[in-house]
């Protein structure tokens, strides 16, 4: 039985591709088109799904959508009503967005596609039940409580549920407007990083601030209640009636104005990160313990966009409210697609499901590789140079890893998610104290205050991090173990540079700096040979000749742009940078050895910035 | 000012009369003409807008809102459920079809089933809106 499902119309349009319950391929459309969180409706993302399964359209089961657009146009309606004669901007606003896409999605889809499926026809799933099914029908538990947390589906913000062999079942849920995802955005956007691109860069502004906020937050912004649920005082909000997340009320709450994008970040900034992420942590943290405490349940699965907040995941994990926990990495609206398809599959079609214990995302690693052939003719009909490793190529890659060179790596499978777990990855030594600022200015080409993260080999994931569990997908955020810290006063240097972040970031703080967080923080990759055996192979080599058993891993792509796809998109990016070698495959290129690379634009227009 | 609020001179109240009604049709028509981008106003949106205009009052935003304090906002995700099941079929060809699933969507709410009408026509005016927008299909030729 072949399901496709589709996310599409909100952000990160993404496909996903399952056999009988087993996943062939999950892609999201952005790492096609080229455009950052792409939200039409993904039809090369469906191609390609559809070539990897070796089926066309009309051969699958079922064609699944992850999102019930009848129940989206009530809440829509709904809140035109609530709002009267303030609705105008909301109605001309959506008016598209409900009557000519997500109504028409099914037409749409036939319309280019042809027959959907065997039974021409599309299922739609509602939207958090699509999240709940992505997080628990691949982990590795045969039952499990689910908390979803997102910014909006249809109504629902925030549930709780049950999943238990093949079912899954929704008990509690919280509702729009109140939402924690669009909450936080309000804030990542008042200090003026972008919505849904953004806010990942807000949670890693927090460490540099004091929480001075919390009491505001608490007292005049949400009223939180012991069992995690809250609601959102709506007079400080605008997102809910117009384009903009917060007004002028909220603004004086804070003493001024909204950051404007791209200028200088000040003390205010940081402070207004830390305070919602302890909010946010605080909520998370009892939202996890009500749903242990009504599902009696000792393993959580966790998905919706809220869910890639890692450090919030890393206080779920502390608190050891529950023995286990697995998120899914895809844990935004791209993994909705994989959701519904799932859900169809087991709910609708009964499909049995087989429990993996090492969970079935099969390492995140679902999207198109591209062979040893494919990548040869590619470099020779270029002329690009480069040197064929073979099966050596990982012992080549850890000396130039070792001699502080700034790789880019494009093998294997294609990552199905936000974070780059070492097949669309930029890597390098996280031992030089120079490569967050190197990696930062000379290759991602960013603000400087952001970290990079570690992959590590997880046998050795307990010398290096204090964590008591794997983290496979990065979605977890712990603290680098005390002995490989180094003293390193946030305060003072803040004070001493007037918060410019530069200096503070080349400060080290650890053995490895390169991946430690200005509070010793590190959002933590541990890889087993199981799930990417030519990753961990390369970290081992490298291990071997340095004696460290971790290495930086960032996306491989600059800023604003998606995540490379195909060897043509990592050459580009490779030769725009000041990377020094390109691994694609068995083969290594050297930046030295490269013929000029003729840019036919000012590439750095050609991505709006996130 | 949104073009809606245009159409209505301010912030008046009330249920719209028929030559209203025609008022607002012409003038919407006429908004509907112009470039104006990144918003859409219709003589359908601008229904929608004396509907809710019509149907405001403090008790309906508490509903929605959930203004009023509670120990606990959870709400049962079994008794908010509307339709039977969480997976469902979707999709029409014509507007009987769509009435259908409108009318179970608001089978226990008359009210909203005053909006029907209005919504049929403004998904069937807008059915082939945006098939410019993926004109360029097939853009992914890799080979696996």
């Amino acid at each position: 039985m072949h399901i496709l499902g589709i996310s599409a119309l909100y952000h990160d349009s993404a496909a996903a591709i399952i056999e009988d319950g087993r996943i062939i391929a999950a892609v999201q459309e952005e790492r096609f088109s080229r455009k950052k969180h792409d939200n039409r409706v993904p039809e090369n993302a469906i191609i390609y799904c559809l070539k990897a399964a070796g089926k066309t359209m009309e051969e699958l089961d079922a064609v699944v959508y992850y999102d019930n657009p009848l129940l989206t146009l009530d809440r829509f309606v709904k809140n035109a009503e609530a709002l009267g004669s303030e609705s105008d901007d909301l109605i001309e606003r959506t008016h598209d967005g409900m009557f000519a896409e997500r109504l028409w999605i099914a037409e749409h889809l036939r319309k280019r596609f042809g027959k959907l499926g065997k039974e021409d026809r599309l299922q739609v799933c509602e939207h958090h039940i699509s999240h709940a099914a992505s997080a628990f029908y691949p982990s590795p538990f045969e039952s499990a409580a689910i908390l979803t947390i997102d910014g909006v589906g249809e109504w629902s913000t925030t549930t709780i549920g049950r999943g238990k062999g093949e079912h899954i079942e929704l008990l509690s849920e919280l509702r729009y407007p109140h939402s924690l995802g669009l909450i936080y955005s309000a804030f990542t956007s008042f200090c003026g990083f972008k919505v849904n691109s953004g806010d990942y860069k807000f949670m890693g502004l927090a460490p540099y601030g004091e929480p001075v906020y919390y009491d505001v937050i608490k007292e005049k912004l949400l009223d939180i209640r012991p069992d995690g649920s809250f609601k959102v005082n709506l007079e400080y909000f605008d997102y809910y009636k117009s384009e903009y997340m917060t007004n002028d009320k909220f603004a004086e709450l804070f003493g001024g104005p909204k950051r404007e994008m791209e200028s200088t970040i000040t003390k205010r900034e940081m402070d207004i990160a830390a305070s919602a992420q302890k909010v946010t942590e605080e909520i998370v943290v009892a939202l996890a313990r009500h749903a242990q405490e009504i599902t009696g349940e000792k393993n959580l699965c966790m998905a919706g966009g809220v869910a890639l907040n890692c450090v919030a995941n890393g206080k779920i994990v502390d608190a050891g409210i529950f023995d286990n926990i697995w998120i899914q990495p895809a844990a935004g609206d791209a993994g909705g697609a994989l959701g519904c398809a799932l859900y169809a599959a087991y709910e609708k079609f009964g499909v049995k499901r087989v429990v993996n214990p090492g969970d079935s995302q099969q390492g995140s690693y679902l999207g198109p590789e591209f062979s040893r052939e494919y990548v040869k003719k590619f470099l020779d009909d270029n002329g690009y140079k480069y040197h064929d490793y073979g099966a050596d190529v990982n012992k080549e890659v850890a000396k130039l890893l070792a001699d502080e060179n700034i790789i880019g790596r494009c093998s294997g499978r294609m990552e199905f998610g936000p974070r780059a777990l070492g097949n669309r990855s930029i890597i390098a030594d996280p031992r030089s104290e120079k490569m967050q600022s190197k990696l930062n200015l000379k290759i991602k080409y960013r603000e400087s205050f952001r970290p990079f993260a570690p992959s590590v080999l997880e046998e050795k994931i307990a010398d290096y991090f204090d964590i008591p569990c794997p983290s496979p997908y990065m979605l977890l955020v712990e603290p680098v173990k005390k002995e490989r810290q180094l003293p390193f006063d946030r305060d003072a240097m803040l004070k001493a540079t007037d918060f410019d972040m530069l200096p503070i970031v080349n400060a080290k703080r650890s053995d490895i700096p390169a991946v430690t967080h200005i509070d010793y923080s590190a959002r933590i990759q541990s890889v087993n040979q199981e799930r990417n055996p030519e990753y961990y192979d390369l970290i081992k080599e490298f291990e071997k000749l340095t004696g460290c058993g971790v290495i930086v891993n960032t996306s491989f792509n600059v800023r604003g742009e998606p995540i490379v796809c195909t060897p043509q998109d990592a050459y580009k990016c490779f030769m725009r940078t000041e990377m020094d070698v390109l691994v694609l495959g068995e083969f290594v290129l050297l930046k030295e050895e490269q013929p000029k690379f003729d840019d036919k634009q000012d590439w750095r227009s050609e991505y709006e910035l996130d | 000012m949104s073009l809606i609020s245009k159409l209505f001179g301010g912030k008046a109240a009330g249920k719209q009369t028929d030559a209203e009604d025609t008022a607002v049709k012409n003038q919407s028509q006429a908004v509907a003409d112009t470039e104006d981008a990144g918003c859409t106003t219709t003589e359908e949106s601008a229904k929608l807008y004396a509907f809710a205009k019509a149907n405001a009052s403090k008790e309906n935003t508490e509903k929605i809102f959930a203004k009023a304090q509670a120990d606990s906002y959870y709400v049962d995700s079994e008794k908010v459920k509307v339709f039977p099941e969480r997976i469902m079929d979707f999709g029409f060809d014509n507007p009987a079809e769509l009435e259908a699933y409108l009318l179970e969507l608001w089978k226990d709410d008359k009210k909203m089933q005053e909006l029907i009408p209005v919504i049929k026509v403004a998904t069937f005016k807008n059915r082939d809106k945006y098939d410019s927008k993926y004109k360029d299909l097939s853009l992914y030729n890799y080979t696996l």
